[in-house]
């Protein structure tokens, strides 16, 4: 049973579509990202799902609740880190979290949350003296403040230096260890690739695929390749003539060789068979940035 | 209510802590009252000049606070909010941003009672002034007034995008309303025309309610019946137009 059901989610904005038609399920305990570059509509996908906007066709079920109806009681259940939010900059990280408890019915204990994200030094530090990592570990510890079954995370490691960003993903497998359905948005092909169980691709208001990320990988059909250098010459086509091999490309004395899953083995064998040795191999499996390219056929950063 | 409790004593907190804010509420009328209270000592200061000046200046002490803290420092603190994305993130929560409006409301009219009391207290007791001569008619007139500039604030932060526009609407609507109602010089100092144009001003009709009861007499209906309608007016317009982000 699904936690989260979107089925053709449709929202406009002066008449153009932020998301034209997108659909999908999260399982409970899932780690689901939503991925694709700036303006893809990602932010208004969410926002439809946590019910800060009404989609203009489509149908939306959290937790077996409709966010437009039934918006209260899901909030109780539903936390939201959001991208760009700031708090009153006079406002101290325990009178934050003590107020943020307050809103819900049935809140968790604001100072163990405080000891557990590590900002126990920092509980009586006023939010516009915090650093970026130290707002990051406040602004997860308010989304859980209401206990939620599902966090919706949007942007989180943006403007993150690289190591308060992996510290954002070590608090994000913690956070899944509890239970807690989580809700990835980012444009990081890296981080969606290793925190997410699904990963739904968005691009132009739809999903151009929605699969794991090996999966995506898989699917963008891209297999592997591989690089090396022989001392002598590998006769043309020795490698060429095989069933794996999709291209063979030479580049002074180093040849390419792409084709599929098992174009390593098939490559290697060969020229082991025919006493020709290899230096300096490299073998380069597609990123989910290639993935992204052929799924969607244009770059990421576009 | 748990919740509007804590957001309430929270932003309390808040407005103590920012200088800027405390400076001018309750700061600036009590710096007022002392510096008055000076010149105008009983024992130095003639009577002639005495008398019609205190039967003004508390009146316009408590407008000119209650300007400052509706039209000026409410709607840059409430557009800064909404620019900060904490109006956002509080919709996000299952009490809603609104709770923000009333508990910033609130606050306002805390800040606006607790001036209200301490010029009094400093006045009377410091400077020997007259203590108010209508107290229902004050109490009245200062709830309402504080209701009719405090909607004028929630109307400027409705319609303005951004913390300057919000600054600066707010000022184009200070500095006039100061000189119309009769805060910035007495009424009858004023052209009798523009003197009962004034009078239908929210900060105009607050200063004239304030001053006929400090003086002893009951508020007239026109002018208490001007803020009720504004009160309405204005806080529609706000609840009508207010974008949460």
């Amino acid at each position: 049973m699904p936690v989260i059901e979107v089925r053709n989610l449709r929202k406009l904005y002066r008449a153009k579509p932020a998301v034209a038609d997108v659909s999908f399920t999260v399982a409970k305990g899932e780690i689901f990202g939503i991925l694709g570059p700036n303006g893809a509509g990602k932010t208004t996908t969410v926002e439809c799902v946590t019910g800060l906007r009404r989609p203009d066709s489509g149908t939306v079920r959290v937790l077996g609740l409709d966010p437009r109806r039934d918006g209260r009681r899901l909030r109780e259940k539903v936390g939201v880190q959001l991208q760009q939010c700031e708090l009153p900059g006079r406002l101290t990280v325990r009178e934050a979290l003590e107020l943020y408890a307050s809103f819900y019915d049935d809140p968790a204990d604001p100072a163990r949350l405080i000891r557990r994200w590590g900002l126990t030094e920092k509980r009586d530090t006023p939010f516009g003296k915090l650093s970026g990592g130290q707002k990051q570990r406040l602004s997860i510890a308010l989304a859980l403040v209401g206990g939620p079954d599902i966090v919706v995370l949007d942007e989180l490691t943006t403007g993150l230096d690289p190591q308060a960003r992996r510290a954002a993903w070590k608090m994000i497998e913690e956070i899944r260890e509890d239970g807690v359905t989580i809700i990835l948005v980012t444009h990081f092909l890296d981080e969606a690739e290793r925190l997410c169980d699904r990963i739904a691709v968005v691009s132009d208001g739809r999903i151009a695929a929605l699969d794991s990320p090996r999966g995506l990988v898989a699917r963008s059909g891209n297999g592997m390749s591989l690089r090396f250098r022989t001392p002598v010459p590998v006769p043309d086509g020795l490698l060429t003539g095989l069933p794996e091999v999709r291209e063979v490309r030479r580049r002074g004395d180093q040849i390419a060789v792409a084709g599929g899953d098992d174009v390593v083995q098939a490559v290697v064998g060969t020229l082991t068979r025919h006493q020709i040795r290899l230096h300096d191999l490299m073998v380069e499996r597609p990123t989910l940035e290639d993935a992204f390219v052929a799924l969607t056929g244009r770059t990421f950063e576009d | 209510m748990r919740a509007l409790r804590r957001l309430t004593l929270t932003e309390l907190k808040l407005f103590l802590r920012a200088p800027e804010s405390v400076f001018f509420v309750p700061g600036l009328p009590l710096l007022l009252v002392t510096v008055f209270g000076v010149i105008l000592d009983p024992g130095d200061a003639p009577d002639r000049l005495r008398g019609p000046l205190m039967d003004y200046f508390p009146a316009m002490v408590l407008s000119l606070t209650l300007a400052i803290l509706s039209i000026l420092i409410m709607p840059s603190t409430l557009v800064g909010y909404r620019e900060k994305g904490i109006l956002r993130r509080m919709a996000t929560t299952p009490v809603g941003p609104d709770l923000v409006l009333v508990a910033q409301t609130l606050v306002s009219a805390m800040m606006a009672v607790a001036t209200l009391v301490l010029v009094t207290v400093l006045g009377t007791v410091a400077f020997g002034w007259s203590t108010p001569g209508d107290v229902a008619g004050v109490a009245v007139a200062f709830l309402l007034a504080v209701s009719a500039l405090l909607a004028v604030g929630l109307f400027i932060a409705s319609i303005s995008t951004s913390g300057g526009m919000a600054t600066g609407i707010g000022l184009f609507v200070f500095f006039p309303s100061l000189f119309l109602s009769g805060v910035a010089m007495p009424a009858e100092a004023m052209p009798p025309n523009l003197a009962s144009a004034g009078e239908f001003t929210p900060l105009g009709a607050a200063m004239r309610g304030l001053r006929d009861s400090w003086t002893g007499s009951f508020p007239e209906t026109s002018h208490l019946l001007t803020l009720a309608v504004l009160t309405c007016v204005f806080g529609a317009a706000a609840v009508k137009l207010f974008r949460w982000e």
